[in-house]
């Protein structure tokens, strides 16, 4: 057998000019090395299509511009049309801002957590994947947010404070919870205070050191749990417990952004696992394996694919 | 020495230095992986839009694997719409004149062989050869770019190599 057969990088060490002087003649000079050779020549033909670097960065630019004036209502225009636009744009401005609350959102992507300070200095601390939702204008009236993922909350004392979520409402005073909305399943822990979770057909308070799984509105269940000041997951562990398969690949989504490919049938499959938030391999395996099942993982394409229970 | 708010992405020159930088070389490597070139030049302009509205978080040592990981994983969301569609590579071959005329024809055939080669090639693969190939990136570049070991990356270029030497001679 062959040296560049038998040796993984051989080849990229030639094309690299690694190797040394005779192991290179002796390689060109094989009749194998030769078509390599020629190979690599006809390689140098190869062109991409060309790119339009500043053609592309100008609509970039004109893209980003666009977007920010949607957002912020400033238009560019010459000084002699300021005043008068100036003054429709107040007009305008008061118009929309009346007519609509504005909203303020607080967006994480795969992998992202995110500290957000409310308008009362209450904290909200944002997991993967989720965002919050709220209006600051009326926020001295009603302490109301929107919720889709996970969050911890740390409430400033107050009028009562209502996170929306689409498996129901967690209702509380002044208190720290972890609330997390993913999918069918709504989770609230209680670390401080008093909460009251209230779906479709629940209605109940929760204390510290007690933990409630609302499941398409109707009570999953209730348990007492040892709590530390706050969930794990803001020091980078994700746990999940007594959660079916799809929650737990939606969690590896949500913190790693894979695409992942199962068999719904698998979705009986009953995960209690805990895993590190920075090392998608481990994480894997801490999840997959306990539950014993097959699957391959394309770390280029992030694609995880569980093929079935061994 | 550059103080803090020099190195800043929301900076607008340091942002465009990025795109000129970068964007060519995203742009090829997403043609590489996904072998479509309309969306390939759609996604890089996407992926920069998402750095500029993370410029905060993003410094601009990250930025380059950054936007590698968001340009593949919005290119991944749209295939999840459309898996159906053939793509293909759109690769050009430039003529060689030097040579005679013989010669030359032979060479072109060889060519457009070995472009249907890497076509079939696995899509780590590919993107690692065409990018130190076409895109004279090195291994180190590549890696970063990548998010994966050298070693790795000099694995599946001996790899693509092995392949594509099989698919030319029909083995």
């Amino acid at each position: 057998m062959n040296r560049w057969e038998e040796d993984d990088t051989f080849l990229s060490r030639w094309l690299n000019d690694e190797l040394s002087a005779d192991e290179k003649a002796e390689f060109e000079n094989s009749a194998e090395g030769k078509e390599y050779v020629s190979m690599i020549r006809a390689a140098e033909n190869i062109k991409a299509p060309s790119y339009d670097t500043r053609g592309e960065l100008a609509k970039l630019k004109a893209r980003i511009n666009t977007a920010e004036q949607a957002e912020t209502k400033v238009i560019w225009m010459r000084p002699a049309f300021r005043m008068a636009v100036a003054a429709a744009v107040v007009v305008i401005a008061v118009v929309a801002y009346l007519a609509q609350p504005s909203l303020t959102t607080i967006k994480t992507s795969f992998g992202e957590q995110e500290i957000a300070f409310l308008p009362d200095g209450s904290e909200v601390r944002l997991n993967s994947s989720s965002s919050i939702s709220y209006d600051p204008d009326t926020w001295n009236e009603s302490r109301e947010i929107e919720l889709k993922g996970e969050a911890f909350f740390e409430v400033k004392r107050g009028s009562d404070f209502v996170v929306n979520t689409t498996g129901g409402s967690v209702k509380v005073l002044g208190t720290s919870f972890n609330v997390k909305s993913r999918g069918k399943l709504l989770d609230v822990v209680c670390f401080t205070g008093k909460v009251n979770v209230n779906s479709t057909n629940v209605d109940e308070d929760i204390t510290p050191g007690m933990a409630i799984r609302v499941r398409s509105g109707q009570l999953d269940k209730l348990i007492t749990k040892e709590v530390e000041s706050g969930p794990s997951w803001i020091d980078g562990i994700t746990n999940l417990e007594d959660v079916p398969l799809g929650e737990a690949l939606m969690e590896l989504e949500n913190v790693f952004g894979l695409d992942v490919q199962y068999d719904q049938a698998l979705d009986s499959l009953i995960i209690n696992a805990a895993f590190p938030n920075d090392s998608i391999e481990s994480a894997l395996e801490l999840v997959l394996e306990t539950l014993d099942l097959r699957y391959t993982f394309d770390k280029n394409t992030k694609r995880l694919e569980i093929q079935g229970v061994n | 020495m550059t103080t803090i708010e020099e190195q800043d992405v929301c900076k607008e020159s340091v942002y465009e230095n990025l795109f000129v930088t970068l964007a060519p070389t995203l742009r090829n490597f997403l043609l590489y992986k996904f072998r479509d070139l309309e969306r390939a030049d759609d996604i890089v302009q996407e992926a920069f839009v998402i750095l500029w509205q993370n410029c905060k978080k993003v410094t601009p040592g990250l930025a380059k694997s950054y936007l590698f990981k968001v340009g593949q994983n919005q290119f991944l969301k749209l295939l999840d719409r459309d898996k159906v569609r053939q793509k293909h590579l759109s690769l050009q071959t430039d003529m060689v004149n030097k040579e005679d005329g013989e010669f030359q024809m032979e060479y072109n055939e060889f060519s457009a062989t070995l472009e249907s080669a890497i076509e079939q090639l696995p899509d780590g693969q590919r993107e690692v050869f065409l990018l130190n190939r076409v895109d004279k990136k090195t291994y180190v570049e590549i890696a970063e770019m990548l998010e994966v070991s050298v070693k790795a990356v000099e694995k599946r270029m001996h790899k693509a190599l092995v392949k594509l030497r099989k698919i030319c001679k029909g083995i």
